[in-house]
């Protein structure tokens, strides 16, 4: 046995001692599971409640951590009065388990009484390789009710492939098939990458009854498999529906998409310029390189809803819109300080420095918008490699905020290395250090500025 | 009578070659006959649906059989480009085009009995190159042999003759090119040719020319029938012509093509069309993001400076009126002889006459050697003296009126050496300025540290040995240099001037182009001390008896890899653009 000096044992203890004055104190190798019936109780019924999603979370990275086994019964209980979102988790923690213990509980949920629990927890066993499960999975697609009830059902089935199972799902297809319910069925034939899904639809298709709104989303679904067909009843539809979400998912796989749709999603942007949903549509767009839609995309940089202005933004980078640099020089006018930062950065790439000046203000500017990305302005002041950039980027390294004053260092850093590529340059040299105290980053500085000085007179 | 014939002979010797130089308009290039498409399936499929030449019938006055021999290069390139499914595709596809068509298949390397002859069953076809591909050889090959045998075994056959040769990583070894043209025209046969892209007049194995190749062959990479780009300036890591896409094939590949009728497909093998500043250097103004909007390659443009296809002799002859070319030439002879480029002119140009250089360049002036920095100030200076010379000559000659004359590829070509010189002059006021200022403060650092936030380079008891050099790349204009703190004060930032006056006269011109690419890659020198390393020495083999030792050692057979740098700037060959 090594002989332990005796300081060390106490140096050793006090830090255990600081932790004992946090949390009771617990005889050595205590775990959760070996805690009383009643802690678990707590957690799961912590972990179920629906109003704090934050809390029901830190119950279960607790429950995943430790694993006790009391859990298990008790979650098989509880899970049919969680959540949606405790029920995901309650999932992924049953699966967590070893096999034997979770393949367990996941046959009590069989046989819970909700069809959405019974079909998650066949699916898990369907995952886990037990084939058996996907006759039960049938049962309760085909004894579902249908519409909204169904289509859950269907939601769940995610990419699984199965002829079994897609062969089901074909058969729900039908003329008089709640709108939802076909929604859901199609985008998981899609998604499971049926073959003999495409022909079922096209069969549908010739159905004289099929209302208008199911025909366009059979016509999306088509496209998303490669398929030619009919398009015009889609792309009235697109330019007009206020159900876009549903077929964009479909237009997005599609490998092409004709000129009608393309131009209908022009057509929808024009009427929805402040919806959240018209950046799928630019981003489609994009992705098939219409460039007609350019001058829409240009004014959409300008929208109100910041996801489609930033859509807009990228698509015009990706379709060269900004290869004449007007709209670029107009962006750096806008008031949208995350606009400017971005058309600044865009120049700054063509080797055109209009922006620098902008970006010096965002970074000087006190306004919560400039506030809030100031750390993005910090870094692309020092992408441009500019001695203008060095004053402010030495002042920032007095940033109240730690992540800005690291970022101004990196940023100086990478500046001087440009500027001076014969001279040797470490900021800890001067005894500038991001996370010193700031009496001795305020004397850093000073030495810094200083040295700047001497090196921008010379030159 | 005799007399009169003698006195003809002897007057059309003497004139000939002048007489027989045909202006540079209508002659032959590259352009008509390169397809860009780069997808192997569509090359397939633009080979195949080629239809029979219209000189040629067959009996009754049907169609003709084409008779069509696919002659395979089993290289590393091959693997994952999906040959085999593609041609199963295409061949699916143009069923009903094929009704008169048998393809046959002969592997490079493979004994000369093992051929598959043309068939109409395609599925054999299929078969035989699923087993042809599976085995690759990275080494190198030489095909010409190969294509010569291949012609004369479709010689005996009827029909229209074709040979599709797949080749994509040894088009740069050319063996008898000129007699497998005459074998290829007395037999009929049309050849076309799926390869890779070349660089713009690549000296790539001509600075290494330790590199031996197969026998009867020589390592001949560039677009051109020769190397007409001035390569291997002083103070410069690589040569514009080793990284900028042509657009073109190789040589010898397009030259096979072109004198049969033939047709060549580029391709190029997925890659990630990314922008990179630099080649073998640094890029100190971005980190990777920049939007270099004049490496977005034109077809149109590209095809101006097409590289001839007409035999090496006719290509020679050409150049021997182009004036520009001249004035080049003699600037690159001149640097050569300042010791400011490593390299000469690959021909050698008389009056009336060109032929190849035979001459041995003598290289660097020698600025890098010594470690005595005043002297390696002085040299530079000299040496800046002679390069503004050379530069004001070619200069007076470009003016000249008789530049018209010139073929544009020329007129390029002389355009970049006139950057290449201003360049050269650049580095050479900064090396000088870099050994009187910044060397010996480098060194007094050793005693006296410098104040913080600066540290030594050298620590005290580290002893440089050398000199060496990098290169800061000129992706971002010279301009962007003036900002940064270099050697050489005033003359340094009136040098830097006149460099992005030229460059920007060159965007102009040749913006979109190799060209442009070439001159982004090329770059600002920075100076270094080089210290000895302390890795240990080898192991020396012990000496064994004569009768052990008669065995020689085995050499690395394959091909050494080539680190590429299209404008993906990574391996894997030029990719004009990053493709279409």
């Amino acid at each position: 046995m090594p002989r332990v000096p005796r300081k060390s044992s106490i140096a050793l203890s006090l830090p255990v001692l600081l932790l004992l004055g946090r949390e009771p104190l617990m005889p050595p190798g205590h775990k959760l599971h070996e805690q009383s019936q009643q802690g678990v109780e707590r957690l799961i019924a912590q972990l179920g409640q629906a109003k704090d999603s934050k809390r029901s979370y830190q119950a279960f990275l607790k429950l995943l951590k430790d694993k006790p086994k009391k859990a298990l019964p008790l979650l098989a209980k509880a899970i049919p009065g969680f959540s949606v979102y405790a029920r995901s988790l309650a999932f992924s923690l049953i699966s967590s388990y070893p096999r034997e213990l979770s393949e367990k509980t996941f046959r009590k949920l069989l046989e819970c009484a909700d069809p959405s629990i019974e079909l998650r927890a066949a699916l898990a066993l369907y995952r886990f390789g037990n084939r058996k499960a996907i006759s039960k999975i049938n049962n309760l697609l085909n004894k579902a009710s249908p519409g909204r009830k169904r289509a859950e059902l269907l939601r769940q089935l995610g990419s699984l492939s199965d002829p079994g199972l897609q062969g089901t799902v074909r058969s729900l297809l039908g003329p008089g098939a709640d709108f939802m319910e076909l929604d859901a069925a199609l985008d998981y034939l899609s998604l499971s990458k049926d073959p003999k899904g495409p022909k079922a639809a096209k069969r549908l298709l010739d159905s004289p009854d099929l209302p208008s709104s199911s025909r366009s989303l059979i016509q999306a679904f088509l496209l998303s498999r490669n398929q030619v067909s009919e398009t015009n009843n889609l792309a009235k539809e697109l330019a007009s529906t206020r159900d876009f979400y549903r077929l964009q998912k479909f237009l997005m796989r599609a490998d092409t998409l004709p000129k009608p749709i393309l131009g209908a999603l022009v057509q929808y942007l024009q009427h929805h310029k402040n919806s959240y949903q018209s950046r799928y549509a630019i981003d489609l767009l994009t992705k098939h390189h219409y460039r007609e839609a350019l001058p829409l995309i240009r004014k959409l940089v300008n929208s109100k809803q910041a996801m489609v202005s930033q859509a807009a933004f990228s698509a015009l980078q990706k379709l060269g819109g900004f290869s004449d640099r007007s709209s670029l020089y107009l962006l750096l006018k806008s008031k949208d300080p995350s606009l400017v930062l971005k058309a600044a950065k865009t120049l700054r790439r063509l080797d055109d420095f209009s922006g620098l000046p902008r970006v010096l203000e965002i970074i000087r500017s006190q306004a919560p918008q400039a506030v809030s990305i100031r750390y993005q302005a910090i870094q692309a002041l020092g992408n441009f490699r500019s001695p203008r950039a060095v004053p402010l980027l030495l002042q920032t390294l007095l940033d109240p905020k730690p992540l800005n004053r690291s970022q101004a260092s990196y940023a100086l850093g990478m500046t001087l290395r440009c500027l001076l590529p014969y001279k040797r340059i470490d900021l800890s040299s001067a005894g500038y250090k991001p996370s010193a105290p700031a009496s001795t980053r305020e004397k850093a500085v000073a030495r810094l500025q200083a040295w700047w000085k001497r090196i921008s007179r010379r030159k | 009578m005799v007399q009169r014939l003698l006195w003809l002979h002897l007057l059309l010797f003497v004139l000939g070659p002048g007489l027989k130089a045909r202006p540079q308009k209508g002659r032959p290039t590259a352009e008509s006959m390169t397809v860009q498409d780069r997808g192997l399936g569509r090359a397939l499929q633009g080979f195949l649906r080629e239809g029979p030449r219209k000189n040629l019938q067959g009996t009754n006055g049907e169609a003709p059989e084409r008779m069509v021999m696919l002659l395979l290069d089993p290289t590393p390139s091959l693997q994952g480009v999906g040959l085999l499914s593609k041609l199963e595709a295409t061949l699916g596809s143009l069923k009903q085009g094929l009704q008169h068509c048998s393809i046959g298949l002969r592997r490079i390397g493979d004994p000369r009995t093992k051929i598959l002859p043309p068939t109409r069953d395609f599925k054999v076809l299929l078969q035989a190159l699923a087993e042809a591909v599976i085995k690759i050889d990275p080494g190198f090959h030489n095909c010409y042999p190969e294509l010569r045998s291949l012609a004369n075994y479709l010689g005996k056959r009827q029909g229209q003759k074709e040979i599709l040769l797949i080749n994509l990583d040894n088009p740069d070894v050319e063996g008898a090119l000129e007699k497998t043209v005459r074998v290829l025209q007395k037999n009929g046969v049309r050849l076309s040719v799926l390869t890779r892209e070349a660089y713009i007049s690549d000296p790539y194995w001509e600075a290494r020319s330790y590199q031996r190749p197969p026998r009867g062959t020589r390592l001949y990479p560039a677009d051109g029938p020769f190397i007409d780009l001035p390569w291997g300036w002083v103070f410069q890591l690589s040569s514009p012509g080793e990284v900028s896409p042509a657009g073109f094939a190789v040589y010898g590949m397009n030259r096979l093509a072109a004198a049969t009728g033939g047709k060549v497909y580029l391709f190029s093998p997925k890659a990630l069309s990314k922008h990179n500043c630099a080649y073998l250097g640094t890029c100190i103004f971005c980190s990777g993001d920049h939007l270099q909007q004049s490496e977005e390659f034109w077809e149109g443009r590209i095809n101006l400076f097409a590289p001839s296809v007409e035999s090496r002799k006719e290509a020679f002859r050409a150049v021997i009126s182009d004036p520009v070319y001249r004035a080049v030439d003699r600037a690159w002879r001149e640097a050569a002889r300042a010791g400011l480029i490593r390299s000469l002119p690959a021909i050698k140009l008389g009056a009336t006459s060109a032929s190849p250089q035979r001459k041995r360049p003598k290289g660097w002036a020698s600025l890098l050697a010594s470690l005595n920095l005043k002297s390696n100030a002085k040299k530079a200076d000299r040496l800046r003296g002679a390069c503004a010379k050379i530069l004001a000559t070619l200069d007076a000659a470009l003016a000249r009126p008789q530049k018209n004359k010139a073929s544009p590829r020329s007129l390029a070509t002389a355009a970049l050496t006139r950057y290449e010189l201003q360049l050269a002059l650049v580095n050479l006021v900064t090396y000088a300025a870099w050994c009187r200022e910044t060397a010996p403060r480098l060194l007094a650092e050793r005693e006296r540290p410098p104040a913080p936030p600066e540290i030594p380079w050298i620590l005290s008891d580290q002893r440089p040995q050398g000199i060496g050099f990098s290169n800061l790349s000129l992706c971002h204009g010279a301009d962007a240099f003036q900002r940064v703190h270099l050697p050489g004060g005033a003359l340094l930032k009136k040098e830097l001037s006149k460099l992005q006056s030229i460059l920007g006269q060159l965007e102009e011109t040749y913006a979109h182009s190799g060209y442009a690419f070439g001159m982004h890659r090329a770059g600002i020198a920075t100076f270094y001390f080089t210290f000895p390393g302390k890795g240990r020495v080898a192991k020396r083999p012990r000496h064994k008896s004569h009768k052990k030792d008669s065995q020689t050692p085995s050499l690395p057979r394959g091909r050494p890899s080539r680190t590429g740098a299209g404008s993906v700037g990574r391996g894997g060959g030029a990719r004009t653009g990053g493709g279409k």
